[in-house]
């Protein structure tokens, strides 16, 4: 038996899901986190249930790419019962989706969600009159408390059908209706459904689309006069006639359903958000947030977990393992492999761990709170003047920890044009993986000044993806604006579970890499240094293959203060993954001969090139998945990689004046 | 023997990353594997509760 749950964004689809699955999806505290369906099985009496949790929409009106997931899945699968997530602190607006998912004429059962925030505010619900009115059954549920649960699963399995197939009322528009009807029969065919009826006068494309392919004889031209000369009556266009008459309805059931406790209509939310979102306060209060949040992972707490973790791994595992191998007898290149290759270029990484948690505990808390939504709200008139809305900021926001779903998240942008610009700005934001390398510059240059210095990497690529957007929004990404509409969700307490799920997954995923792909390349950096081109083996690391390769590309960084063959090949085995640059350099320096290789500004510039040039294989195939095309792909990182090479030429040579 | 250990160690890294990634290839599996973040997009991860 297939569910699937579908409901507005952010109405908690995805913690009912976890709920029901007993799994560990993403969850955020603002809109558009999941952009594709997931899917799961459950076992219950005998019977399994496929559950599938799909992107959030507002009503089956495609706009973007993921309500257009939704509404097929919803209409093509073979979709037993639907699953109508609704929030119950906003129930009018999440009822307009469901009158239209009833029309359906699927099997519909309505989750109330955050039931338990509408009981705290004394309000209460008819679920006898709303079962009623919707002719559904409805149970009052709390996803993330866990409550009301088991009566959805025995819901789901009860064999029983919908009493009603839409609220429509409006004589107007049922008479319409059968215009439609009885044009399509007069063709030799059966009446089409009620819910392709309505398509119909909204003029929707994919319906008219969809009785072209399943009907015979549909004269579309003839439909669309229908719907003209129809719409004479109404002297509005359908769609706003329909959505009004929906709205109306509502109105009238939650008269009677919704019980209201009087009180000051000034919620929590709306005072804190007086003061989190206030024209003049609210960009200053987000970056200081922010550098509260970067002080203590970077700062004395943070960097004692990072030093605590180096003498570990520096003065007690290393030299214990030399120790061990030296007396069991171990060749010369079996220690150089370990002691020299392996141990540096994962654990190097591994250190930094600690400081990642730490970071990562703080942004799950923002966002879990609701904190990161209002971001987004507060950037918009930021992002407008480069030409991106102010939705393009929660994939930014994503792309803080890791491109690859950022870049995914983009689709839910409306216009092709502000998912391209997204897509070619997003890696600016600095990820998760390049934090490694910050932590370890920052630590040999900059004692003292971490938090400022790695704020700073965070601030440089915000800045240069607002710039780059500009530039590209005047170039080659002409066209107008879209709108914006983001809805700000309630500030939400944040929960241990949620928390807990992101840094265990932060965790097993960072020590995944680190026992795979970093594992992997700190071996093949070793023996690409161990051996010459020939297959010898190196007298100096000079003559090595690292040596000759990055020899050969080092002018090209000469400008930027780090033209050294280690630093060049250190950027290109991050190709592979950001973090194998700091497995590289662990690998090709000591901390002596790194700090000579340097100076603070060159170590700076070579910061800004990383955190700005071409992302990671993966982000890379990503983005060529998600542009669709070669061109973009190639340009993408072109320009990325040039604007790397001219920001670090002028954080360089402009800097060489003053320091 | 330390040394034959250390050989089949380097040999059984390559060979695990290998099959781990013809693996994912062969299921269809798209994205990312290997960061956190990707979880939260993963339309793939079908989990068989008993």
């Amino acid at each position: 038996m297939k569910i699937a749950l579908i409901g507005n964004p952010n109405c908690g689809k995805t913690t009912l899901f976890n709920t029901l699955t007993n799994s560990n999806a993403h969850v955020g505290n603002f809109p558009g986190v999941t952009v594709e369906k997931r899917e799961a099985k459950v076992k219950y009496k005998d019977v399994v249930y496929e559950i599938v949790d799909l992107p959030g929409i507002y009503s089956l009106s495609p706009f973007s790419q993921e309500e257009v997931i939704s509404r097929n899945y919803i209409l093509e699968e073979e979709v037993d019962v639907i699953l109508n997530v609704v929030d119950v602190s906003n129930l009018e607006r999440n009822l307009y989706l469901t009158t239209q998912l009833m029309e359906i004429g699927k099997k519909m059962i309505i989750a109330l969600n955050f039931y338990d925030v509408l009981e705290a505010r004394e309000d209460e619900i008819d679920i006898k009159e709303l079962e009623s009115r919707l002719g559904c059954m409805v149970i009052p549920i709390s996803a993330k408390k866990n409550t009301g649960i088991q009566n959805i699963v025995e819901a789901v399995s009860k064999d029983v059908i919908n009493k009603k197939h839409s609220v429509i009322e409006n004589p107007n528009i049922l008479q319409a209706v059968e215009h439609i009807k009885d044009n399509i029969r007069s063709k030799g065919n059966h009446a089409p459904d009620f819910f392709n009826c309505i398509k119909i006068l909204e003029e929707d494309k994919v319906a008219l689309k969809y009785l072209k392919a399943n009907f015979r004889d549909v004269d579309t031209k003839e439909l669309d006069r229908i719907v003209k000369n129809t719409n004479e009556k109404v002297n509005v266009s359908w769609d706003i006639v329909i959505a009004s008459h929906r709205y109306d309805v509502i109105e009238k059931i939650l008269k009677v359903a919704y019980i209201k406790e009087t009180r000051e209509e000034v919620t929590v939310s709306d005072k804190i958000d007086k003061i989190l979102t206030h024209k003049i306060w609210a960009l200053p209060l987000f970056f200081l947030a922010m550098y509260g949040v970067f002080a203590i992972t970077f700062g004395a707490f943070g960097s004692w977990f990072a030093d605590g973790a180096a003498y570990l791994l520096d003065d007690v595992f290393t030299v214990a393992f030399e120790n061990f191998l030296v007396n069991n007898g171990a060749s010369d290149w079996v220690i150089s492999l370990f002691v020299g290759g392996i141990i540096p270029g994962v654990g190097m990484v591994l250190t930094f761990l600690p400081q990642i948690l730490i970071l990562f505990f703080f942004i799950a808390i923002l966002e879990d709170v609701g904190y990161m939504a209002r971001a987004a709200f507060i950037m918009d008139k930021t992002l407008r003047g480069v030409g991106l809305s102010g939705k393009a900021f929660v994939p930014m926001i994503m792309g803080f920890g890791c491109s690859v779903p950022a870049i995914m998240a983009t689709r839910t942008l409306n216009s092709e044009r502000d998912r391209r610009l997204a897509i070619i700005l997003t890696p600016f934001m600095s990820c998760g993986a390049r934090l490694p390398i910050y932590s370890m510059f920052a630590m040999y240059f900059f004692t003292g000044n971490e938090t400022t210095v790695i704020y700073s990497m965070y601030l440089i690529g915000v800045v240069v993806a607002l710039i780059s957007g500009f530039i590209l929004k005047k170039t080659v990404l002409k066209d107008t604006d879209s709108a914006f509409i983001l809805e700000l969700p309630p500030y939400r307490k944040p929960t241990a579970k949620n928390i807990y799920t992101k840094l265990a997954e932060t965790a097993g995923g960072y020590m995944k890499k680190a026992g795979s792909i970093l594992l992997v390349a700190s071996i093949l950096v070793w023996i690409s240094q161990y051996f010459t081109p020939l297959l010898q083996i190196a007298e100096s690391q000079q003559e090595s293959i690292m040596g000759v390769v990055g020899g050969f590309i080092a002018p090209i960084f000469a400008p930027l203060g780090f033209g050294t063959w280690q630093a060049s090949v250190s950027l290109i085995t991050g190709f592979v993954a950001k973090e194998v640059v700091v497995s590289t350099m662990s690998i090709l320096y000591t901390p002596e001969s790194l700090v000579a290789a340097f100076t603070p500004l060159s170590a700076f510039a070579f910061m800004v090139f990383t955190l700005l040039y071409m992302p990671c294989i993966v982000a890379f195939s990503t983005i060529k998945k998600e542009m669709g095309s070669w061109k973009w792909t190639w340009f993408t990182v072109a320009f990325q990689t040039t604007v790397a090479w001219v920001v670090s030429f002028l954080v360089y040579n402009i800097g060489g004046l003053f320091f | 023997m330390i040394d034959i250990l250390a050989t089949i160690f380097v040999v059984g890294v390559f060979v695990n990353f290998g099959y781990s990634k013809y693996k994912k290839k062969k299921s269809g599996i798209t994205g990312c594997d290997h960061c956190a973040g990707c979880k939260q997009l993963n339309d793939c991860v079908t989990k068989e509760i008993k």
